[in-house]
């Protein structure tokens, strides 16, 4: 048998064999997609250590965020994709980590959030100008931010969310190499970026508020372009809310960095507190209400211009930026201007329900402001802690005010609790005070609603044909009887006495 | 002597009219817009949810415990009428609660985990109308 050619002569085979090899080496390794194009392009990284910027937490709130170390060098896969692609990819990885935790595969969810970990590194890795794209690719997402009902503003969404995580994770890389250089040259440049895209679409704006509110990316250079928000606030171009959070970011960030001083934003404040732009007032009255000096001049001003608006402002920043016993005495002083101030009062019954309690005991003992002790049994009795309880029935058994006693029944009713619920509202029902008045019974029917998901028939049955004997207006009337039909079969009660079932 | 009783006539008739002015209140029920107030955020995600035509939306990663809601109401205010405000009904102020949920540890947070608890009213307020004053009672 003869051999086969090959084996004759070998290099007749193997030369062409081996030129074709490395020309075909040669192709790939020169048309290989480099992973670090884009970093090569990009200005000068923030640090020598790429892998430590990127095993930075991104900021996102309630979320362990350590990106894995491994994941700095970027795979195949996302060195062959777009920008656009892998921010798709993240938020298919999202949905599909949600879904799984949804089912309770745990392990699943977690190998799936381990990916998407790796992928976000990889991503950022890869684009050191990822702030930069991510702000670009934000002015092309069309939707309704607030109110996602299609599958693809569900998309739109979740595109929204990754590059916010995107921005503000490259905001923290820019900000830490600028604070260890002290060049903020980059970082302001993003900001800026961020800032002149707000007013483009309402997510521009949403993604705007995400990554520069509270965060202290703001500063001194930034200050013209956040009064230009604020002055396309005032001609409704530009939503108010976030154009005040931004001026307030702003300002705190000024003192932050000693670009202003103290008094220097107090002077300013000043100036401004007479402005008849409403987020600069704001920012004007925060400014002057941290400072206990000017405290005094804030509230002149206020009874002066007897301006509820602001007072209301006011007294919301107090409660929930002064040290409780400040914030106390400070709406105490508003009193005057605002003689209801029940949600501030509330935001503090959360924060410091025992200094609450405290000035409603006083002030009962002297059986003084009674519009004051309202909102303090609100303030703590809404938050159904024992102490709100304590406070609501001690105002209701004690309190000379029906007005009062009236807050502590919506205390007691609403706490999910039928037995005190029940029993507050009987109380109620036997002061004559109470319910000779056909408006306050009024008020007691709105209560009794707040037995509703409790879904105790007795004692709603019970309560409702108390009601049902009182004289009350038309419209609760009619709120009683919808509240009866609801809980009770048929709307009817048993006989008295007796059980609807 | 008819310079005092002069004096003394018109400032009966004077005191008369304050008296008849004075039992007239001269309020109006003015219009209170609706409003929206949030109580501190918890961090875990914004929430926009609906109650009775109102939308609460907080835009930025703020799950609020609790939003206020006040209804479109009056309250009294001044006027240089003869009027005063009755008060005809209430109109409920409600608490909404709204709940972190952390069931998820994901680490890109879609779908939100601020979530409605519970909804109650914490309060009512008064419902106004204006009406004319009773006209003074002739003296006798």
């Amino acid at each position: 048998m003869q051999a086969p050619r090959w084996r004759q002569k070998p290099l007749t085979y193997l030369i062409p064999l081996f030129v074709g090899s490395f020309l075909l080496a040669l192709i790939l390794a020169l048309n290989w997609p480099r992973p670090h194009v884009e970093s090569a392009a990009a200005p000068a990284p923030v640090t020598s250590n790429g892998a430590a910027l990127v095993s930075a937490p991104p900021p996102i709130a309630a979320t362990s965020t350590e990106l894995p170390r491994e994941a700095a060098t970027p795979t195949e896969a996302v060195a062959l994709r777009s920008f656009e692609d892998l921010i798709d990819d993240l938020v298919r990885l999202g949905q599909r980590t949600a879904e799984l935790a949804q089912q309770d595969d745990v392990t699943a969810a977690t190998e799936s959030d381990q990916q998407s970990r790796a992928r976000f590194g990889e991503l950022m890795e890869r684009f050191k100008d990822a702030g930069e794209r991510a702000i670009g690719m934000a002015t092309t997402l069309v939707g309704d931010p607030a109110s996602p009902t299609t599958s693809g503003d569900a998309l739109t969404s979740g595109r929204r969310i990754v590059l916010q995580l995107v921005l503000r994770t490259e905001c923290e890389r820019r900000h830490s190499g600028a604070a260890a250089a002290n060049d903020y040259t980059r970082i302001n440049a993003l900001v800026q970026a961020a800032l002149d895209v707000m007013p483009s679409t309402p997510i521009t704006a949403l993604v705007g508020e995400h990554v520069l509110n509270k965060q202290r990316f703001l500063r001194a250079v930034h200050e013209p372009s956040v009064l230009g928000l604020v002055k396309l606030a005032a001609e409704e171009r530009f939503p108010r809310e976030i154009a005040t959070q931004l001026l307030l970011t702003l300002w705190d960030n000024l003192q932050l960095y000693n670009e202003r001083s103290s008094d220097e934003m107090s002077r300013l404040a000043l100036l401004l507190l007479t402005d008849s732009d409403p987020s600069q007032r704001t920012a004007a009255c925060r400014q002057l209400l941290k400072d206990p000096r000017y405290r005094g001049l804030v509230l002149a001003w206020l009874r002066e211009h007897n301006d509820t608006n602001v007072a209301n402002e006011i007294a919301g920043l107090a409660a929930r930026e002064l040290p409780p016993a400040e914030a106390l005495a400070l709406l105490r002083e508003l009193a005057p201007i605002l003689p209801r101030a029940t949600s501030a009062y509330m935001v503090l019954g959360f924060r410091a329900p025992e200094a609450v309690a405290d000035n409603y005991r006083e002030l009962l003992a002297t059986n003084t402001n009674s519009n004051i002790r309202c909102d303090l049994v609100s303030g703590v009795g809404m938050a159904r802690t024992p102490l709100g309880l304590e406070v609501a029935q001690l105002a209701l058994q004690n309190d000379p005010s029906l007005d009062v006693r009236m807050r502590a029944v919506f205390a007691l009713t609403s706490r999910g609790e039928p037995g005190i619920a029940e029993k507050s509202l009987m109380q109620a029902f036997d002061d004559p005070r109470l319910t000779s008045d056909p408006i306050r019974v009024g008020s007691l029917v709105l209560a009794l609603q707040n037995l509703e998901a409790s879904g105790d028939m007795n004692a709603i049955d019970r309560l409702g044909q108390r009601l049902r004997g009182l004289a009350m207006d038309a419209k609760s009337r009619e709120t009683l009887e919808a509240i009866l039909h609801r809980c009770l079969p048929g709307g009817q009660s048993a006989t008295p006495g007796g059980s609807p079932r | 002597m008819i310079t005092k009783f002069l004096m003394t006539a018109a400032a009966l008739v004077f005191g008369l009219q304050l008296a008849a002015q004075s039992s007239c209140p001269k309020e109006f029920a003015e219009n209170q817009p609706g409003r929206i107030e949030y109580g501190a955020s918890q961090n875990c995600g914004s929430v926009t949810y609906s109650f009775g035509g109102v939308t609460v939306t907080t835009t930025n990663g703020g799950c609020p415990l609790f939003a206020l809601i006040t209804p479109p109401h009056q309250k009294a205010a001044r006027t240089n009428m003869e009027t005063m405000v009755q008060v005809t009904g209430t109109v409920p102020v409600t608490m909404h609660y709204f709940v972190c949920v952390t069931r998820y540890w994901l680490f890109i947070p879609i779908g939100t985990s601020c979530q409605f608890d519970r909804m109650v009213v914490a309060y009512s307020l008064d419902r106004l109308t204006t009406i004319p004053c009773p006209a003074p009672k002739p003296q006798s």
